[in-house]
């Protein structure tokens, strides 16, 4: 047989422990050291197994008579002979064996930095990550000036930013430190800024979806829980991929997961909320800087006619027990 | 809440003395017996307190009430008898439970620890908050029920049993009716307590004036005047009179009925408006309603608030965590030269979130608020405007109405107003909305 092939040896939880390249036949394996394959387990016997080439050149395994028999991986039954196909996995005591032919496809190799591409890319230049620091930070500041309505103190609105800078410094300071177990780089700088941006980026989204309710009147949760966990897994998959150990579909894995537990979590707690009574009324409308010229208005004939429909449903709650 | 109905203003507020509101929460008012010189003569004695408790006693009754699994009593009050078939007058608030759970509860009246008769319940008048039961013996003294025009200041004794102490009786004056009421209510100078609810206050020739019903403390109590009795007394000893059957529609229809008189009069006209900053608003709908106003004077906040609010002394006991019949509003005036407008509209958000009020009652017997939020433009004015309903779960069509609404669109300037109503129905909480809302304006 002109090609080549590979005898791969797993341990049971399917580790690589040794790879042998096979250049002629019969194979012998087993514990002892007259073997040309050595495999250090003890339920394999000293002279375990063999495999041979058959006249067609087909690989065959075949038993020597050993104390726990030769398996297919996965079933318990012991047989004499197992043709080998490329990639096959057959069972000598806790360890399993695999042939693999020279052709069998290996994956592409994985980028030393896992995204390599875009805005996380431009982050490494550290200037860049120092005015994004500074400009969010401004951002902070101007955000707490104007939700400020009682005496104006400055010292108060920079302590916002303050704190906001500091809650910012210790969770790029955890991403930091993860990255420098898994990478040996720290990449504190580019971490920090990143976390700003999307702070930056709520700072924003806030305000418009305030306004979107201002227009719509919406009492409605929902878009807000879902925005709220879009932000948390852009956040997390952007850190994620900052540190470069992980596959791509692996971040995306993570930071939908937590996005996803963070979202249930929220409503759950929602509607153990909404459920418990109250004879309160409790609601919130935000009211805006803006002419009432801009607003969708009805009459008030309207607006009773469409609350009709209250009635019927505190009528309903009163059936229930 | 203390079951002995406190002032209307402060009904819902709880008792925090927890040793008083554990006793009082259960004890309405007593009777003791001395059974002499029922209804005879003029006492011409020189000590007539001693006189009118010596012949008028005995007709007072302790009114037991107890729930039939605990065979014990639940709460106290007292009442009297009115008739020479054993007719006994209390409050409404001290057999409510009769009527609300007329399978669970009974109740008994006591001329003495050792001496009870079964009672049963007749009538009731909730809004006047009074109830009229028979006893099924007695020892024969009554009082008979007239009404009576006294003149301010006349001395009155008032009979019952304090905390369940025993029956006490308790001078005092008549200072006439509440002011800021649509219905009557005698205003009574005298130390009322828990537990004497249901007891009569008397001249001291032992006529009736008033029933005592309720306390804001410091010697200012109140009496459901007698002619309500007069009047309850006089359809339940009808020849063709029958129990209404259930009392909990019979109480329905006398809340609604009474909505009904008392918001006609209210909403009969447009309402006179006050004006705050450049708006006119509706301001004292009537004469019996009372308005308040504040504002603040602090310099180192940088806005100004300015509120105005009316209310009445109305209100209508149902149990004891829900008291209905009242109507009440407020406008509160937001402005600020300091801050900018994104700042003045973080503020007017959030105080327009701040600011609630519960309505009382519990789970079991009213259902949660549901609202409709919306944008209206009203007289020149844009409102976002919030509007809830919740129903009292055993009485159909009986409804809490509350709007709360705030204007926008004028620059650092903002307006909340809120009418709540309770205990009304959809129709009227929809015409009260109308015409509260259509007394808005703006003048530049």
């Amino acid at each position: 047989m002109g090609r080549i092939v590979f005898l791969e040896v797993l341990d049971r939880r399917g580790r690589l422990k040794s790879r042998s390249r096979l250049a002629s036949f019969p194979v012998s394996i087993g514990r002892s050291y007259k073997n040309d394959v050595i495999v250090d387990d003890r339920y394999v016997s000293p002279e375990h197994v063999r495999i041979l080439e058959g006249d067609d050149g087909r690989l065959v395994a075949e038993d020597l008579g050993s104390v726990n028999g030769l398996r297919l991986s996965g079933s318990p039954d012991k047989l004499p002979r197992v043709e080998l196909r490329s990639g096959l996995k057959v069972k000598i005591g806790e360890t399993v064996l695999r042939v693999v032919e020279e052709d069998a496809p290996v994956p592409e190799a994985q980028p030393l930095i896992a995204d390599s591409r875009g805005l996380l890319h431009f982050l490494r230049f550290k200037p860049l990550s120092l005015g994004i620091i500074a400009v969010s930070f401004g951002i902070t500041v101007l955000d707490a000036y104007l939700e400020t309505y009682q005496e104006m103190r400055w010292v108060d609105v920079l302590g916002v930013g303050l704190g906001a800078l500091v809650a910012m410094l210790l969770w790029a300071g955890v991403w930091a430190f993860t990255n420098r177990l898994l990478t040996h780089r720290f990449d504190f700088a580019r971490h920090l800024a990143f976390a700003y941006l999307m702070v930056t980026l709520a700072v924003v989204v806030e305000p418009a979806y305030e306004y979107f309710r201002f227009f719509s009147n919406s009492q409605s949760s929902l878009l807000a829980y879902a925005g709220g966990g879009l932000c948390l897994a852009l956040l997390v998959m952007g850190h994620l991929s900052i540190i470069p150990s992980l596959a791509r579909w692996r971040r995306a894995a993570w930071s939908l997961g937590v996005a996803a537990a963070a979202f249930g979590a929220a409503r759950l707690m929602q509607y153990s909320g909404e459920s418990h009574f109250s004879s309160q009324i409790s609601f919130s409308m935000p009211l805006k800087a803006l002419g009432a010229d801009w607003l969708p208005t009805t009459d008030l004939k309207a607006f009773l006619d469409e609350s009709r429909q209250l009635q019927d449903d505190v009528d309903a709650l009163a059936k229930e027990e | 809440m203390s079951p002995f109905v406190s002032v209307p203003t402060t009904a819902t507020e709880s008792v925090s003395d927890s040793t008083f509101s554990r006793v009082a929460g259960r004890v309405y008012l007593s009777v003791a017996l001395f059974c002499l010189l029922a209804g005879t003569g003029r006492a011409q004695s020189s000590l007539p307190t001693e006189d009118v408790f010596q012949r008028f006693s005995n007709r007072v009754v302790k009114i037991e009430v107890e729930e039939k699994g605990s065979a014990a009593k639940s709460s106290i009050g007292s009442g009297f008898y009115v008739t020479a078939q054993g007719h006994v007058i209390t409050n409404y608030h001290v057999v409510s439970e009769l009527v609300h759970h007329p399978d669970r509860y009974s109740a008994r009246a006591l001329e003495s620890e050792e001496d009870s008769s079964p009672l049963q319940l007749l009538d009731v008048d909730v809004t006047h908050d009074l109830a009229v039961l028979k006893a099924e013996s007695f020892s024969g003294s009554f009082f008979s029920l007239a009404p009576i025009d006294p003149l301010q200041g006349l001395r009155l004794y008032s009979l019952g049993h304090p905390l369940d102490l025993g029956l006490n009786i308790v001078e005092g004056t008549y200072n006439g009716f509440l002011q800021h009421a649509f219905d009557k209510r005698i205003n009574f100078s005298g130390s009322l307590n828990p537990g004497m609810s249901g007891g009569p206050a008397i001249t001291a020739g032992g006529e009736v004036v008033g029933i005592n019903v309720a306390s804001a403390g410091e010697q200012v109590s109140f009496l459901v005047p007698v002619s309500w009795a007069v009047a309850l007394l006089e359809t339940s000893t009808a020849t063709d009179f029958r129990s209404p059957d259930p009392l909990l529609a019979q109480v329905r229809d006398q809340i609604l009925d009474w909505q009904e008189r008392y918001l006609t009069e209210i909403l009969q006209d447009d309402p006179p408006t006050v004006q705050l900053g450049s708006f006119r608003l509706p301001t004292r709908p009537a004469s019996f309603f009372n308005c308040w106003g504040d504002s603040t004077r602090e310099t180192n906040i940088p806005y100004q608030t300015v509120d105005h609010q009316c209310s009445t002394d109305d209100y209508v006991y149902v149990t004891q965590e829900l008291v209905s019949g009242k109507a009440w509003f407020y406008h509160r005036l937001l402005t600020s030269r300091e801050l900018n407008r994104f700042q003045f509209a973080t503020f007017y958000t959030q105080d327009f979130a701040e600011t609630y009020y519960s309505m009382g009652g519990g789970e079991d017997e009213v259902t949660p608020f549901r609202c409709n939020t919306g944008t209206v433009r009203q007289s020149s004015l844009t409102f976002k405007t919030v509007f809830c309903l919740r129903r009292y779960r055993r009485l159909e069509g009986v409804y809490d109405a509350v709007l709360k609404a705030a204007v926008v669109g004028k620059p650092l300037t903002g307006l909340e107003t809120a009418l709540f109503l309770s205990g009304v129905s959809y129709e009227r909480a929809t015409s009260a909305v109308r015409w509260y809302l259509g007394a808005f304006s703006w003048v530049e």
